[in-house]
């Protein structure tokens, strides 16, 4: 084996230009996978922190459902009012006693979400994401939002919270000014009619933990988010009606005046005012709010808890309770936003192979060069006895040393790199750019696993790189020693 | 019982829709302890023998027997093997490998096949060669370094080192000035005295070849001459 490594290394370092020219591809490859990779990492870490310590827990219950949805309702959003309304989570009660029952748990509340516009009069609209809560648990669960102006919502109480970036934006687009104890009127339209609620701005805020691009989020009493969301007793249950009733609902506007449909009171017929709806016990449950509705039930684990494995224990529990309701982790619960740093980095990973590909290509080119260059040294080599794994062995030394030798030479300039980034703490104006990197800052971390990593896409590298010129090496014969010069 | 026998080769090549016969048929066998030249001008074939004696290329037809053994039906595997255990080549270019130092050339062989250990014996056999072919201060030199004299050398103990029983010599001295190429010669005559190992050489220089004990000359691929001479 000495002698295979002596014999590549010297051929390394005797054919120095080709030698470099495929290093410092190695090299390219390595130092930007490496950085890249680490500042995914320190992302996907900065996305967790934003939206578990600030939104989402470590672990979210909500109503089993065929679509996925997340801490905002559906992640297809749907405007004009044929948004399909977010399930809500029934058998609340026995849900709870389910969570109360984790070794575990740290803290949890429950919330409803929803979206309304904010009814500017005539200086227009503005969008606004809302999150009805119940102040006390929500906010000791999510302590890591600072009140600058104002107090902050309290049980029982109706009004909102807005944070001081959403306002400064409503200020910017809207020109319109929203001062603390103002009326503010919230329009929701839905397949259930149009709502409005109106209600005083008792606290301005900001959160402790960066997540610049997510202070849209407004929150409200949750009497009033329910209200908006339309939430009410009768909407979940299924309305008997008796035949000639559901005969009168299916007609057709033709029906109405052919005679057959409807039948005229008798004349003499006496009306009583009081009951000429008649039994009004369903229309008032499809107007009485349901104070017992919510869409999720977020959960704060003690710290180095098992997250995946609570969500695991807690699925097979609701499952053995037959609770229509089921666990998820903070990415499916932060919905579309968080899994953009997904999207990102499964787009970067598709570059990194295509400039793997391409570098596989121009190192396994450079080596077949040189297998041609040397078809006399490895004809020798043969004729002189040295059976074909012989020549493998020493094509595969010598692709590994390149490899690895300026695959850690990619690993220490990346680390550099990361270091540098990290030191430089580089701002980030844009609010994309905030949400995908999950901070203000851009600190990608020094990781051991991102080095591994990157050691294994080396030799990677390496492997797949020795294949087609050591196929070639191995057609060789030892007649060509005579007959190259 | 002769070490080579050469039964009937031919070989063919094709060359675009033509077919070239380089060797039409011949026959020969070879003593061990020859000192033996394959004569003949350019194109008789005398390399193309060469080669198929020396398990690097298969006769079109016939059969080469190395120490009684046909070798036509031997995988790549064991005729690698039975090169590397029975002969020695010493080629036209020298042929050493580029990245390595005079000791190393010559010590390559030793590393190859199952018994691939230096032990100590075998250094000291690899010293005697070196100093044998006169190249003790040039251990260290990488070919480039060395003279077309000194290549030839390093050849020569590199055929050796493995002790074969044949070493082949493709034009030895083809690419080297006259006094060298006697020199080298005259080493080839010395080893082949003191070690009794046969060789097997090209050439078709009329010089050379009355330095053979055994000459078999060649013409468009055909025998023409197969005899043994004493006093060479």
């Amino acid at each position: 084996m000495g002698t295979i490594f002596k014999i590549a290394l010297r051929n390394l370092t005797q054919h120095k230009v080709k030698t470099i020219i495929v290093g410092a591809l190695i090299t390219l490859g390595i130092t930007l996978t490496f950085i890249g990779n680490s500042m995914f990492e320190s992302a996907e870490r900065g996305v967790k922190r934003g939206y578990s310590e600030n939104f989402t827990g470590d672990v979210m219950v909500q109503a089993r459902s065929d679509k996925k949805f997340s801490l905002f309702g559906f992640d297809e959003v749907a405007f004009g009012g044929n948004q399909d309304p977010t399930p809500v989570i029934q058998k609340y009660d026995q849900v709870l006693d389910t969570v109360r029952k984790l070794p575990q748990l740290a803290s949890f509340t429950s919330q409803v979400s929803g979206f309304a516009f904010l009814n500017l009069d005539e200086k227009g609209q503005a969008f606004s994401l809302l999150f009805g809560v119940e102040p006390d648990s929500y906010f000791s669960t999510f302590p890591s939002i600072r009140i600058l102006e104002g107090r902050m919502l309290r049980n029982g109480e109706t009004g909102i919270m807005m944070s001081r970036k959403r306002l400064d934006q409503i200020a910017k687009d809207n020109k319109a000014v929203l001062k603390l104890g103002d009326d503010v009127l919230l329009n929701s339209f839905s397949n259930k009619g149009l709502k409005i609620r109106s209600l005083p701005l008792v606290g301005i805020y900001e959160y402790v933990v960066p997540t610049q691009a997510l202070e849209v989020v407004s929150f409200i009493d949750v009497q009033t988010m329910r209200a908006l969301d339309a939430m009410t007793v009768g909407s979940k249950d299924e309305v008997k009606v008796d035949a000639s009733t559901q005969k009168a609902l299916d007609a057709s506007n033709d029906d109405f005046f052919s005679g057959s449909t409807v039948t005229a009171a008798p004349a003499q017929a006496k009306v009583d005012l009081n009951n000429l709806l008649g039994d009004k016990s369903v229309r008032n449950s499809l107007q009485t709010i349901d104070n017992g509705s919510w869409h999720n039930v977020l959960i704060r684990l003690k710290p180095g808890s098992d997250v995946t494995g609570t969500i695991a224990d807690l699925n097979r529990t609701f499952a053995a309770s037959q609770l229509p309701v089921k666990a998820v982790g903070w990415k499916q619960a932060a919905g579309t936003t968080a899994a953009l740093t997904d999207v990102a980095q499964i787009i970067f990973n598709i570059v990194i192979i295509i400039l793997a590909v391409v570098a596989v290509i121009i190192i396994i080119n450079t080596l077949v060069i040189s297998v041609m260059e040397r078809t006399s040294e490895i004809g020798t080599m043969r004729a002189l006895g040295a059976q074909k794994a012989f020549i493998r062995r020493l094509f595969i030394a010598e692709t590994m040393l390149l490899a690895g030798f300026f695959g850690l030479i990619g690993i220490a300039v990346g680390s550099i790199g990361v270091l540098a980034i990290n030191l430089a703490g580089i701002k980030i104006d844009n609010d994309f750019l905030q949400i995908l990197f999950g901070s203000a800052t851009l600190k990608p971390n020094l990781s051991l696993g991102q080095m591994a990593l990157a050691l294994v896409y080396t030799f990677f590298i390496g492997l797949v790189s020795w294949i087609y010129p050591v196929s070639i090496a191995l057609k060789v014969s030892p007649l060509k020693a005579i007959t190259t010069e | 019982m002769s070490i080579v026998e050469v039964n009937n080769a031919k070989k063919f090549y094709a060359l675009g829709k033509t077919t070239v016969e380089a060797v039409k048929g011949v026959s020969f066998e070879i003593e061990q302890g020859d000192f033996t030249s394959i004569a003949g001008p350019s194109g008789s074939g005398k390399s193309t023998i060469l080669n198929m004696i020396g398990l690097i290329d298969t006769p079109t037809d016939g059969e080469v027997f190395i120490q009684g053994q046909p070798v036509s039906k031997l995988k790549d595997r064991e005729v690698t093997r039975l090169r590397h255990e029975t002969i020695g080549f010493i080629f036209q270019s020298f042929n050493l490998i580029p990245v390595l130092t005079t000791r190393e050339n010559i010590e390559f062989p030793l590393l190859l096949g199952r018994n691939n250990k230096l032990t100590r014996e075998r250094r000291e056999y690899v010293d005697f060669l070196i100093e044998e072919v006169g190249l003790q201060d040039r251990q260290k030199n990488r070919p480039n370094e060395l003279s077309g004299g000194q290549r030839q050398r390093v050849a020569i103990a590199r055929a050796l080192v493995t002790k074969p029983v044949i070493v082949l010599a493709d034009e030895p001295t083809a690419n080297l000035d006259s006094a060298t190429g006697d020199a080298i010669l005259q080493l080839m005559k010395k080893v082949n005295r003191d070690l009794k190992t046969t060789f097997i050489f090209s050439t078709h220089d009329a010089k050379i070849v009355e330095l053979a004990d055994h000459i078999i000359r060649l013409k468009d691929g055909l025998v023409t001459e197969n005899y043994k001479q004493t006093g060479a």
